[in-house]
């Protein structure tokens, strides 16, 4: 479901492919981008660590504790 | 102009129209119509202008609004063309119509008239091309696609392209709404549910008690119908789909009001970038403005003065108006058209002629549908068809045969009229709404990415520079221009792309599936960034987040609906 307006606690990856995770504020823990294409993780990814980086709140689709979409605000 | 006779009493089946004297007081005359009689600066035009209207049991009133002063209050705010006429000079007479030649005649000579003149009665623009009977059959239980017989929602050169249209962004008309100008429409009907805002200006025409008899209301009413259809048909399963299915499609109706009033009703009904269809001609001066079953001789009614100013003041609003050419069959270069009848002003100038002042409207002429279409055959694909009206003033055309559409019920009939839907309608009635919805369509794209939206005169611009051209048919050249058919391929990335420099990032997006990444600029929707490869997608996206995060500018290259370019300033 999505969950809206949070800040992006951390952010943190890896460097084989599509191993990328971020902790969200209100989740417990790290939530890994799921894997699904390469460039996908990482445009996921880009925009936790701008919104981490810029202290900017996004809106994230998270399911079985994997983000799969992100809305930077 | 109009004579006894011009009244549709030797009609088979009369038009929906009536006769309308329109009088033009001259400049600085500066007269009041009010409910309890004419005030004038001047004490002898009152009571010329009194007594004239008295002895014929007439009532002068405004023709563009309640009062005079409301009208040039209305007019100011309008950015209309410099030479623009002032429309508080027009007026309507309401009289008895076998009065109105004489009445006209004894108002043209008053000091302070510019002009006085009887407009013969409108019709729409094919009334008599769409004989089309009902089927007497009752439909299935459901009824089945049709959409396979819309050809004109095809690839160019058969058709306009607007499923492709319909894969960008506000590709199917979102935001743009449109007012079909006519006398009838049937907005129950089962296709015409999810997008239609129904008669906005006046009141509709409806069926006879007996739908299937060949009267004029039953044809205005399967006319609209048709029109509406083409433009806004319903996005289901059933029956057809309109061009640009999330405009929102609504009616302004001649029945109620004369036809530059209505007009001009229309028009402030809607705000710049929205679109006025005009489904109506009149006879012209070839025939001796006498009304014909044949219609041979009708022409645009832009002709006439107060229908152009009614659509030069539309056209100032930002709005774009296409006009039917008309089903004439009248070459309207020719020099008959440059003759100013005695009764119009003598400052009137022939729109057909393209070294006069233009209207500015989107005049549409009717071609014939790619061979084979329905397992007919009109000639060369974009030949014009016969009865289309032809020459330079013409921007573009539409299908003339052939459309597919609601109403009339030839193709599916039965007792319900909310479930007719025709093969056969035709016309530069048919042709026009291929036009308005390939407009609505990319005026739709223009919204969802905040661009400058079209104008009239750039719409003729861009219909004229791209498209699919006319072709020759024997005693039918291309020289008898009706112009090209709209390709939405290349009338939206025309119109639509391009640098959009300093914008501001209003959100970024994206899915963790390949080259998933979208934007929001200020004043836009969701704009995608157009995939094509997954490091230029992210490396786009870098900077559309890096903009957003950091309150920076950007600029963007639009194409066909995408960002493809990003700039960081």
């Amino acid at each position: 479901m999505w969950h809206n307006n949070l800040s992006v606690i951390s952010t943190h990856c890896k460097n084989p492919a599509q191993q990328a995770w971020a902790i969200i504020q209100g989740f417990s823990g790290w939530l890994r981008i799921k894997p699904q294409s390469p460039d996908g993780v990482t445009n996921v990814f880009l925009l936790l660590t701008t919104a981490l980086a810029n202290s900017r709140k996004v809106d994230v689709l998270i399911a079985n504790n994997e983000i799969t979409e992100a809305t930077l605000r | 102009m109009a004579k006894d006779k011009n009244r549709g009493e030797e009609r088979t089946v009369p038009g929906p129209g009536h006769p309308e004297l329109i009088v033009i007081m001259s400049p600085g005359v500066d007269v009041r119509a009010t409910p309890s009689g004419v005030r004038a600066a001047s004490d002898a035009v009152a009571g010329d202008l009194t007594a004239a209207l008295d002895e014929a049991g007439a009532k002068l009133l405004p023709l563009f609004g309640p009062t005079e002063d409301r009208v040039r209050a209305a007019s100011e705010a309008v950015a209309g063309s410099p030479d623009a006429p002032d429309l508080a000079t027009f007026y309507h007479v309401e009289a008895p119509e076998d009065r109105l030649e004489s009445l006209a005649e004894s108002l043209g000579q008053l000091d302070g008239v510019e002009a006085a003149y009887v407009k013969p009665p409108a019709e729409p623009a094919a009334t008599t091309l769409n004989d089309m009977a009902p089927d007497a059959g009752e439909p299935p239980a459901a009824t089945p696609s049709f959409e396979a017989r819309q050809g004109y929602l095809d690839a160019a050169p058969g058709g306009i392209d607007a499923r492709y249209a319909w894969t960008v962004a506000g590709g199917r008309g979102a935001g743009v709404r449109v007012i079909d100008c006519e006398w009838g429409w049937r907005f129950t009907h089962e296709d015409l549910t999810q997008n239609s805002s129904g008669v906005l200006v006046g009141s509709s025409l409806s069926y006879d008690a007996d739908p299937t008899a060949a009267t004029s209301n039953n044809r205005s009413v399967n006319h609209g119908t048709a029109v509406v259809g083409e433009i806004g048909g319903d996005t289901n399963a059933l029956g057809i789909t309109g061009i640009a299915p999330d405009a929102t499609v609504g009616a302004a109706s001649f029945a109620s009001f004369p036809s530059a009033s209505t007009i001009r009703r229309a028009a402030d009904k809607l705000g710049a970038g929205d679109i006025i269809l005009l489904e109506i001609h009149r006879p012209g001066p070839r025939h001796n403005f006498q009304s014909r079953d044949d219609q041979q001789g009708y022409i645009a009614i832009e002709w006439w003065p107060d229908d152009f100013a009614a659509i030069q003041y539309a056209v100032g609003k930002g709005i774009i108006v296409v006009e039917a050419a008309g089903n004439g069959a009248e070459d309207l270069d020719d020099g008959l058209y440059n003759t100013r009848p005695a009764s119009f002003p003598t400052s009137w100038r022939n729109p057909f002629n393209p070294a006069n002042t233009s209207s500015q409207a989107v005049l549409v002429g009717a071609g014939a549908p790619p061979p084979g279409t329905h397992g007919n055959n009109h000639g060369a694909d974009r030949s014009r068809l016969g009865f289309s009206n032809h020459g330079r003033r013409v921007d573009c055309q539409g299908w003339g045969r052939e459309v597919t559409t609601t109403g009339y019920g030839d193709l599916q009939g039965g007792s319900d009229t909310d479930l007719w839907y025709t093969d056969r309608f035709s016309g530069t009635s048919s042709a026009s709404p291929i036009v308005v919805g390939a407009l609505a369509c990319a005026q739709g794209v223009i919204r969802a990415q905040g661009g400058t939206l079209l104008t009239s005169s750039g719409a003729i611009a861009a219909l004229r520079a791209s498209g699919s051209p006319q072709q020759d048919q024997p005693g039918r050249p291309a020289t008898q221009r009706i112009g090209n058919r709209p390709n939405l391929r290349q009338l939206i990335p025309q119109v639509a792309d391009g640098w959009s420099n300093n914008r501001t990032v209003v959100r970024t997006h994206a899915k963790n599936s390949a080259q998933m990444a979208w934007a929001v600029l200020n004043g836009t929707g969701w704009i995608r960034v157009a995939p094509r490869s997954p490091d230029g997608v992210t490396n786009n996206l870098a900077i559309l987040s890096e903009a957003l995060a950091n309150g920076r500018k950007v600029d963007v290259l639009l194409q066909q609906g995408s960002i493809t370019e990003a700039t960081i300033r």
